[in-house]
């Protein structure tokens, strides 16, 4: 059961090349369209998160602390510039964990916009590698006008600053991406997303040293932390804002746990999307 | 044979078996250029995930398969390049208004902007859509997103259409709008592949079908031709009351060429209706109603597979 030469002549005419080498980018056009159009909502959320936090740990709870610790600081720097390069962090984790797990859920089962794109040329690494791009995007937009405020804040002083952005991107995909990889198993929403966020990634919010060093936990809750992809990358965030006297391989560490992450989140989200999308 | 006629789909023994359950179970069938080709059956008989093999997004448990020459299993995205897919349920982009549902799409195929923009034009058109071209996907009716969902199939000018079910839902209307538009497709000499639960649906459009059930080929042919060799030219329907029809049923069984007792009414496959009707009553028999008509693909269909309601 052979048509060489029809098969031959098939292949050659495939319009489909171009998408083998550029399937994910066109996957990131495509949601791209679509965060444009709640823009409003990205805006809002962009200057509003991060003025609120500078209003609530600068004047609110932070005057608190600061009176506490004196000019000692923590960490050895005011409150204020601890705290914030670790809220940047647990504001794209948040950021990125909604988008990872609605998006996915849309994408497989409530708008089966992942179906429609299994349906062309596009692979499944593909349309994985096309919805991180674009999560990485959107919560972008959300992490950069946070460090502007930051900076104007006066938390940042070291010339490092701005690679804190990329270290809450990296920390919020550490988490993110497994995360695609867990809502693409779900065949029916019984309400495990609320269950994620209620009882992981709120504490994993308050258990990770965001808001004050891990080392003032027990023991017994300090593990929390080190597994926690938020302290990993908040500990990253405040090396890049101020320095910090962490040594190197402990930075090494924080680095390769948040790239191990990633890796291993995007390996199973695309065997994850594999088992719903071939079947 | 020159290149141009050999078919563009061959399924040999093909077999998918999910863990124990067998979905298709060795179903063999050809489909030649331009041909509109249909697979008729009911719930759970195999069409879907026959599509879904042809479309290259399920693998084959066994048996072969060329599309356009191709092993959609070894050249997925060669031969999804090639293929236009209209699938059970649309997976429009809500999000996005209907141009753009059009666009992302036609990016997929590594199509070029300006390129999709020429094209997505003309598929608006296509489908009657221009004036719809910036709303919500929420906003248009069952037809319109079904239109859209052809002409999004259409953005790659595919050489095989593959349309599961594609006017279930639609009121008679949008039927008859959106088989104007496949009609003009079959003219235009693309291919066209089918799954319908509409007897009337798959005589309009299908030059040659098969009915499936239970994951098996029960019958293939041309439609027509499924009927004169599984049914009589004509068919009469007597009612003579639910407590009655089976009773009277059995009085009739030597007229004809078949006679069935269905709860509502009585069956007589007959090559003269009319000729059958006088002689029901002229042996007394006094029906409630009667109807003398063509044998349909209904016919065929429910006596092969069976009148059990299979969910």
């Amino acid at each position: 059961m052979t048509s060489a030469p029809v098969a031959e002549r098939a292949r050659r005419e495939a319009p489909g090349g171009r998408s083998r080498r550029l399937g994910a980018w066109y996957v990131l056009e495509h949601e791209l369209r679509e965060i444009r159009s709640y823009g409003v909502v990205t805006i809002a959320e962009a200057l509003g998160a991060p003025l609120i936090a500078w209003l609530a740990f600068g004047l609110g709870v932070g005057a608190l602390v600061q009176a506490g610790t004196g000019s000692a600081g923590i960490d050895g720097v005011p409150y204020l510039a601890f705290v914030l390069p670790a809220m940047m962090c647990g504001l794209a984790l948040q950021v990125w964990s909604q988008e990872a797990m609605f998006g996915t859920l849309i994408g497989i089962t409530w708008r089966r916009t992942f179906v429609a794109m299994r349906a062309t040329p596009l692979s499944v690494p593909q349309i994985a590698t096309g919805f991180v791009l674009s999560v990485l995007v959107r919560t972008a937009t959300a992490a950069i006008p946070y460090a502007v405020v930051v900076w104007i804040a006066g938390a940042f002083s070291s010339p490092w600053a701005p690679a804190s952005v990329a270290a809450a991107l990296l920390g919020a995909a550490a988490f993110g991406v497994p995360l695609m990889a867990y809502a693409a198993t779900i065949r029916r929403d019984t309400g495990q997303p609320a269950m994620v966020f209620r009882f992981v990634v709120l504490p994993l919010t308050l258990f990770s040293g965001t808001m004050f060093p891990l080392s003032t936990l027990p023991d017994w809750l300090e593990w929390i932390g080190w597994a926690s992809p938020l302290w990993h990358s908040s500990q990253l965030a405040r090396a890049a804002a101020y320095g910090t006297t962490e040594p190197a391989w402990l930075v090494l560490v924080h680095l390769g746990v948040l790239v191990v992450l990633v890796a291993a989140g995007w390996w199973l989200f695309v065997l994850g999307l594999r088992r719903r999308l071939e079947r | 044979m020159p290149d141009t006629a050999a078919p563009v789909i061959r399924a040999h023994r093909l077999r998918k078996a999910y863990g124990e359950t067998v979905a298709v179970d060795d179903v063999s069938f050809e489909v030649a250029p331009g041909e509109a080709f249909g697979l008729l059956g009911p719930n759970g008989a195999g069409k879907s995930t026959t599509m879904r093999m042809l479309g290259g997004v399920a693998a084959r448990s066994g048996g072969e398969l060329e599309i356009l020459g191709m092993d959609p299993d070894r050249h997925g995205p060669e031969v999804r390049a090639q293929l236009g897919v209209v699938p059970q349920l649309d997976n429009l982009d809500t999000e996005l208004n209907v141009r753009d549902n059009l666009v992302v799409y036609g990016r997929y195929f590594g199509i070029r902007r300006a390129e999709v923009a020429r094209r997505v034009d003309a598929l608006l058109a296509f489908a009657q859509l221009e004036e719809k071209a910036r709303s919500r996907i929420d906003d248009l009716s069952g037809g319109m997103k079904r239109r859209l969902t052809i002409a999004r199939a259409l953005v790659n000018e595919p050489r095989i259409l593959l349309l599961d079910e594609p006017t279930t839902g639609l009121d008679p209307q949008a039927r008859h709008i959106l088989w104007d538009r496949l009609f003009r497709l079959k003219e235009q000499g693309t291919t066209l592949v089918l799954t319908t639960h509409y007897m009337d649906e798959a005589e309009q459009l299908c030059d040659r079908l098969v009915v499936v059930d239970q994951g098996r080929i029960m019958a293939e042919g041309a439609p027509a031709a499924l009927i004169r060799e599984h049914s009589t030219r004509e068919v009469l329907e007597v009612r003579f009351g639910s407590e009655r029809n089976a009773e009277v049923a059995a009085e009739l069984d030597d007229l004809g060429e078949r006679v069935e007792a269905l709860p509502d009414r009585v069956l007589v496959y007959a090559e003269d209706g009319e000729h059958v009707l006088a002689e029901v009553v002229r042996r007394g028999h006094r029906p409630i109603t009667s109807l003398v008509r063509r044998s349909s693909l209904e016919d065929v269909f429910l006596r092969l597979t069976g009148r059990s309601l299979v969910e």
